[in-house]
């Protein structure tokens, strides 16, 4: 006879448990192997060169200046990794997210910079607006090229990666009061446009710039998470990305759920460029012909969180403080790129990260058994 | 003329990579494996190529290096490739991810490995591979002007691959099993094709020619590895897809986007464009817009693998 389950084995066997272990999974290899490679390229360095990594995003104890780096470091990420994730629930993998980004950081800045006159001290708010259209906009376009014209997702978004990186660099440069001649980069964003602090340095003190954008990332997730989960829209979306046919024959629109999705996540990354670097007071921007890696960064943020919205907050949080922690590897002469090689390991291992879901439920069906 | 042997010279160093890198893409595509990962495969073979110059520069120099190089890169690509391997045809895990993991893996590693060998990023060597003027060809009217003079032997190495994949997917047994594997892997399999062992060879060959496409695109375009090949190996991948997956489309399309590439590099030299005083980043961004514009077109008849991306489960024929 079947007893009802306790709460904690119905979590234990749910999807979400194996997602979560499968991500533990993935973390504990990628880090194992940056491990490895420290031990052969810097045998002498090696552990307490690990140690900062991992502990790095703590700070100095007592003070939490660390966590409010984390939290200024994460707001890209985060908003990155949900405009990968957002759309790879309705199927579509966006790689053009770094496209987005750049649009998003221009617009902002560009309002930032050359409108604090009209908004006064409203003007961060008008910015992060503009960088949400702009990345909005330029996501929206390459959701028309993929749903009208059947253009591979893939090389579409790279392709606009590059057209976004260029045009910026190309209407940067052609802006008056608002480029540096001679010197490749922008004025320095006036006080109005910065983004509140909202109470955060009382908090981590003065020489974080943790802000006002990471509960504004948070909301964002949970909206984004409220939409997947709770509305029409959401459930169209997922029956698209499920199976496009079926959902087709259903009668649901995949044209429709390929804009939409593009739209909001276009505007997810373009507020997150904008955010970041409205967040600290004296950022410029500097023309430059590498594409932004918290583009790329927010897709293992994604992965990591199996595109769980929620999740995001937390992967998102985790690479920024490995990246904090990277950041503090420099003091050992140690290149911060290892962080890179660590979150692609991750990547890696997310593409098959079914396989540890599936040894899990095998083990915990096991387990079940013998009890 | 001078400015247009100008333009044929510079073009090649562009073509002929792409060229290479794209036919390494059909090699894996047509056996059904996704290959996303150019980008990374051309560093791989770029860095090791590149480290290999720098090693032995001292003791043997010129082109026969050049060419073992060439090698060298290539068995680097080769190894890399065995990742994707693994994850696509092994555990039938997501190709684009693992893919796009190899693409953000090899640049960060490469600087990490460089920094702790030599203490900077860059890998330097002695560029002495150009070729001013090629004995007794260099004199054939306008053939000379083009290919022979201030060449690299990649250029000769690039024809070599494409008459050879044109021959192997149109003559071998191989390359005809291959192709099954790609189209319907089940029936293959039903003839008594190993899918995955053919699959694999497949990849590595795909391995091998990106590894060593991406040191014939850093030797004459630039003069030391910098964890870069300037996105060329996404443009490779745009490229398989112009050209249909067929080797001689590619070649039509590797000369498409290597002209418009160049035209973005030389427009200074070219008095007519440069006196047009167009932004700097319009050229730079042309080559990218072309993708966009000529996939529109191309897109809706597209004559991709049937079973490209599809993992093969001997299960699936139960």
């Amino acid at each position: 006879m079947d007893k009802p389950e306790k709460a904690s084995v119905r979590f234990l066997t749910s999807e979400s448990a194996g997602s979560l272990i499968a991500a533990v999974i993935t973390i504990i290899i990628g880090l194992l192997l940056g491990l490895l490679i420290l031990l052969i390229i810097a045998p002498t360095i090696a552990l307490p060169a690990f140690r900062m990594l991992l502990t790095g995003g703590f700070g100095k104890i007592g003070v939490l200046s660390g966590i409010g780096r984390v939290l200024y470091y994460a707001v890209p990420l985060i908003m990155c990794g949900l405009a990968v994730g957002f759309t790879l629930k309705t199927g579509v993998f966006n790689i053009g997210v770094a496209g987005q980004y750049v649009m998003g950081l221009f617009a902002g800045l560009y309002v930032g910079i050359s409108c604090a006159g009209i908004f006064g001290s409203f003007t961060w708010l008008a910015a992060i607006i503009a960088g949400a259209a702009a990345g909005g906009a330029w996501g929206f376009i390459q959701g028309v090229l993929q749903a009208f014209f059947n253009l591979n997702a893939i090389i579409c978004g790279i392709m606009m990666n590059y057209t976004g990186l260029f045009l910026v660099s190309m209407i940067v440069e052609n802006s008056k009061g608002v480029y540096v001649r001679g010197r490749g980069w922008t004025e320095i964003v006036p006080d109005a446009a910065v983004i509140p602090r909202a109470g955060l340095n009382n908090l981590f003190g003065n020489s974080t710039a943790a802000n006002l954008s990471i509960f504004i990332c948070i909301a964002l997730c949970i909206f984004a998470w409220f939409i997947l989960k709770k509305t029409t829209l959401g459930y169209r979306m997922k029956a698209v990305g499920l199976n496009a046919g079926a959902a087709r024959y259903a009668g649901i629109s995949v044209r429709k759920s390929i804009l939409v999705g593009m739209l909001l996540a276009g505007a997810f990354a373009g507020l997150g460029g904008a955010m970041n670097h409205l967040g600290a007071s004296g950022t410029r921007y500097a023309i430059t012909d590498a594409l932004p890696s918290q583009g790329f960064a927010g897709i293992s943020v994604a992965l990591i969180a199996s595109s769980n919205p929620l999740g995001i907050i937390i992967s998102g949080i985790f690479i920024a403080f490995l990246e904090v922690g990277g950041v503090g590897m420099q003091s050992f002469g140690l290149d911060p790129d290892l962080v890179d090689v660590i979150t692609s390991v991750i990547i890696y291992f997310c593409a098959f990260s079914f396989v540890f879901k599936y040894l899990y439920f095998k083990l915990a069906a096991r387990l079940r058994r013998s009890e | 003329m001078d400015v247009v042997y100008f333009f044929c010279q510079q073009m090649l160093l562009s073509v002929v990579p792409l060229l290479i890198v794209a036919l390494g893409g059909i090699f894996s595509e047509k056996g059904g494996v996704l290959n996303f990962s150019l980008e990374g495969l051309m560093l791989a073979g770029a860095f090791a190529g590149a480290f290999f110059l720098r090693a032995t520069q001292d003791a043997v120099s010129g082109n026969g290096m050049y060419f073992l190089a060439l090698l060298v890169a290539g068995a680097a690509g080769m190894i890399t490739m065995i990742l994707q391997g693994i994850a696509a045809i092994n555990l039938n895990g997501e190709q684009i991810i693992s893919g796009m993991a190899i693409n953000l893996l090899i640049p960060a590693l490469t600087i990490v490995i460089a920094r702790a060998v030599i203490g900077v990023l860059q890998v330097g060597y002695r560029n002495v591979f150009r070729i001013p003027e090629t004995p007794f060809f260099s004199k054939i009217p306008v053939i000379g002007d083009i290919f022979f003079k201030n060449a690299y032997i990649s250029t000769l190495v690039g024809l070599a691959v494409l008459i050879l994949s044109i021959f192997v997917f149109k003559y071998t047994r191989f390359g005809m099993r291959l192709k099954a594997c790609g189209e319907h892997p089940q029936a293959a399999a039903s003839m008594g094709i190993n899918v995955k062992k053919t699959r694999y060879t497949g990849l590595l060959i795909s391995g091998f020619l990106a590894g060593l496409g991406g040191l014939a695109f850093v030797v004459p375009n630039a003069t030391e590895y910098s964890a870069t090949v300037a996105g060329y190996g996404y443009l490779a991948v745009a490229v398989v897809i112009f050209g249909q997956w067929q080797p001689g489309h590619i070649l039509w399309a590797s000369l498409f986007f290597g002209a418009i590439k160049t035209l973005a590099n030389v427009y200074t030299s070219i008095p007519f464009l440069a006196s047009m005083g167009a932004s700097n980043y319009l050229f730079k961004m042309t080559p990218y817009v072309a993708t966009i514009l000529v996939l529109l077109f191309t897109s809706r008849k597209s004559k991709q693998p049937a079973a490209l991306g599809e993992p093969y489960d001997r299960d699936d024929t139960a």
